[in-house]
């Protein structure tokens, strides 16, 4: 016998039972009717049924007579009062029973018969024994006689979310001592030895809590037969389904929420993919569908497959893919599903978008692959674990941001070696792609090539920090409901990184926000070049400085005269940013003379004016500069916004 | 009379019920999240927890100040930190009498000024409606 699956037989007889006990407990205040008496004989059916298949006879036999004495009850109707007590001993009995003992099992089940032979009711049915098994606040419980077995301890999950909480603040602790000590005394051969140590000890820890946390994939398949049945029923089909490596251990966190998923896929595949039996037979199928759902470990991923022989998605549907695209983004676009007709032709998408985005929650992608006539395999690459992940660290607007390996393809500070194409790998500015606030980058940023499914994309940052395995923190209730963010994570010097999701990065480059930069453009056009023109050499230094540091190529001129000289050898200037007062040729004659040029009477200048004097800003203005400012304001933020006003930012 | 946690920002004052509050601590260092709207500062790291940081005065239309000092409300599993210039007296309050409005449950007079009783629920509900 498996132990694990024994395992869950107790966790969900212990489950039944305590429904049972409050269902006869409220009975017995307020009367049993016939809806309480049909939900015992449910639940003591299904005791009945699963002991059997456990070998636990006695259980099952015990629960037989439960169901008997209901059964009389459900034609009176009614619940009696005096048949509560034997119940609920027989619920205590069957709670001690799947905990290995057996005692209280016979006198239960005498105490129920004694009702169902109208002899003396209410016969205390509770063996003081048994009781004292059974009662959860005995300190001193009866089995402690019994040799000790796998005894399993049922605890409320957050309690180990905290407890995971806590070695994870250890293990940023003793990082800080870490540092201080080897800072204080770096030649102290003990204590170094004894951090090292303790640094083992806590990833131990790590370890068995994240254990504790694991659960087979076994633990959610119990409602994926029952949602097959029912579908198979509602539509007409016959379908048989196979469950493999259901052994696949997977994090909670991950578990959370994928049987949902894996119902949804189970439905779909069996109403729109599997034909019905008659139309099957005809096409030389075997009349029964199969359906299989499939699980295995790759790396740091699960991947669940729900397989079918059904008729597969359309060949026109199948055409419809865009190149370099997938057939999972298609049949996942939102609204892809709900259009008319397209789900009966594609055989699938009926929701697909909200399983894709689960996933995506995850870290995971969704992969599709179909055969029109031969089947659907529907993958959902789900991360082991949600509690501890290796991302990729970056920085950019002076935040560190984090993203999973599982999603990084490659990460460079030479993205000029990397030859992207941009079409199939588009790349963009991480702070556009979250809009966040933060300076322009420089023209040869590092770059991270982050992958979702079939389709990846380049993300442009200030720093690659390097990679770390981080502890992945919930942004709770109130945060997560915003898109793109798989949590956060406390690094060793207690700065925040936001976690990345892959695959909204991947669909925000893509989409179409036209936060993508045209790279291959780029790669021939350079960054946009600016004139500054000051016969100050030190303002002429500063407008370099503030504009190269934001990616743009800079040429200076002292006066108008040398500007104009500039303007004649190079064409590639797209902005002029000149003082007013200069020798030679002022910044408004310099002005006037561009407007004159031919092929240059467009060129963006912007005059920068040293008095704040209205009347030297209205000649500006008369004379047709497309922006000015004031000297004093010459500074960063407020240059880079009127040049990237009129230009564009590199 | 309950008690309450009495905030400033800027010249108003406001006050919390303490049943609501965790705790009062020190602003500390906010990391924005990018795409959280205007009302949320940002995420702090509490004792190993991340505790969304609010900007109890945009959301209030306080008037102007310098927040230094964070209340960490809690409702059910919605916690949240309040960003505020001060908070640093408990005081027990009669119920509030005045009009019950947007995010506050009424006003009561304490120690000569109008103080703003928060409706945490109704606070945490706005700041998740985006």
């Amino acid at each position: 016998m498996d132990t694990g699956l024994l395992e869950l037989f107790r966790e969900e007889s212990l489950e039944r039972v305590d429904r049972m006990a409050a269902t006869l407990l409220s009975a017995e205040a307020d009367g049993g009717g016939a809806e309480t008496i049909a939900q015992l004989f449910r639940e003591a059916h299904s005791i009945k049924g699963s002991a059997g298949m456990f070998g636990l006879d006695q259980v099952g036999a015990l629960a037989g007579t439960m169901e008997d004495v209901l059964a009389r009850s459900r034609e009176h109707g009614a619940l009696s009062p005096e048949m509560i007590p034997a119940l609920l001993g027989a619920v205590d009995a069957v709670r001690a029973a799947v905990s290995d003992d057996l005692r209280g099992l016979e006198p239960a089940a005498a105490a129920l018969r004694a009702i169902g032979t109208d002899g003396p009711p209410a016969a205390p049915p509770r063996d003081p024994a048994a009781l004292e098994a059974v009662d959860p606040h005995t300190e001193t419980p009866a089995r402690d006689s019994h040799p000790p077995r796998d005894r399993t301890l049922r605890v409320r999950a957050d309690k180990i979310d905290r407890l995971l909480a806590s070695v994870g603040e250890t293990a940023l602790h003793s990082r800080r001592l870490a540092r201080i000590a080897v800072a204080a005394a770096p030649r102290d051969e003990p204590l170094l030895l004894e951090l090292d140590r303790g640094r083992l000890l806590i990833a131990e820890l790590k370890e068995e809590v994240l254990d504790l946390r694991t659960l087979p994939l076994e633990a959610i398949v119990g409602g994926l037969r029952r949602a097959v049945r029912d579908a198979a029923a509602e539509v007409g089909r016959e379908v048989r389904l196979e469950l493999t490596g259901t052994s696949t251990p997977l994090d909670r966190s991950v578990l959370d929420g994928i049987s949902d998923a894996l119902v949804h896929l189970l439905r779909n595949a069996v109403s729109h993919g599997i034909e019905a039996p008659d139309e099957r037979a005809a096409l030389g199928k075997p009349r029964t569908g199969a359906v299989r759902i499939a699980a295995e470990q790759r790396g740091e991923m699960v991947a669940l497959t729900c397989h079918d022989d059904g008729r597969g998605v359309s060949a026109e549907v199948l055409a419809r893919v865009p190149e370099g695209g997938s057939l999972a983004d298609l049949l996942s676009e939102a609204g892809f599903s709900t259009a008319k007709g397209v789900s009966e032709l594609a055989g699938r998408g009926v929701g697909l978008d909200a399983v894709a985005r689960h996933v995506e929650r995850l870290g995971g992608v969704l992969e599709v692959s179909s055969t029109p006539g031969v089947g659907t395999a529907v993958t959902l690459l789900v991360p082991l674990t949600l509690a501890v992940v290796n991302v990729m660290l970056v920085e950019r607007g002076g935040q560190v941001l984090g993203v999973p390996l599982s999603g990084v393809d490659r990460a460079t500070d030479a993205p000029g070696a990397l030859e992207l194409d941009a079409k199939r790998t588009p790349v963009a500015d991480l702070a556009d792609v979250l809009r966040m606030d933060a300076s322009a980058l420089g023209g040869d940023a590092p770059v991270v090539v982050i992958v979702s499914g079939s389709r990846q994309a380049a993300v442009e940052c200030d720093r690659l920090v390097g990679d770390r395995e981080v502890l992945v923190k919930t942004l709770g209730p109130l945060l997560s409901p915003i898109a793109g963010y798989m949590g956060a994570a406390i690094l060793d010097d207690g700065r925040i990184a936001l976690l990345l999701d892959p695959a909204h990065i991947v669909r925000v480059v893509h989409g179409p926000s036209a936060v993508a930069r045209k790279r291959d453009v780029i790669a021939t056009h350079p960054a946009p070049k600016v004139l500054v023109v000051d016969d100050q050499f030190s303002v002429r230094e500063l407008g370099r400085t503030i504009l190269e540091s934001a990616g743009y190529r800079v040429s200076t001129a002292h006066d108008g005269l040398a500007a104009l000289g500039v303007l004649d050898d190079e064409d590639d200037i797209e902005c002029v940013v000149s003082d007013v007062e200069m020798p030679r040729m002022s910044g408004l004659d310099l002005l006037a003379a561009i407007r004159a040029l031919p092929g240059r009477a467009a060129l963006p200048v912007i005059i920068v004016t040293s008095r704040d004097d209205d009347r030297a800003l209205q000649r500006g203005a008369d004379a047709g500069a497309d922006a000015w400012m004031v000297k004093s304001q010459f500074e960063q933020d407020a240059l880079l916004e009127i040049v990237g006003r009129l230009i564009g930012t590199p | 009379m309950r008690a309450h946690v009495c905030i400033g920002l800027g010249f108003d004052r406001y006050a919390v019920a303490v049943e609501h509050v965790r705790e009062v601590t020190e602003l500390g260092t906010v990391v924005p999240v990018p795409g959280a709207g205007p009302r949320i500062a940002g995420v702090r790291h509490l004792r190993g927890e991340i505790l969304p940081v609010v900007r109890l005065r945009e959301l209030v239309g306080a008037s102007a100040g310098i927040p230094r000092r964070l209340v960490v409300v809690q409702e059910g599993t919605r916690c949240a930190g309040l960003a505020v210039d001060r908070a640093d007296c408990v005081a027990d309050l009669p119920e509030p009498s005045g009009p019950a409005e947007r995010l506050m449950r009424g006003t009561v007079l304490h120690d000569g000024a109008a103080h703003s009783v928060l409706d945490v629920p109704a606070l945490l509900d706005a700041v998740r409606a985006r």
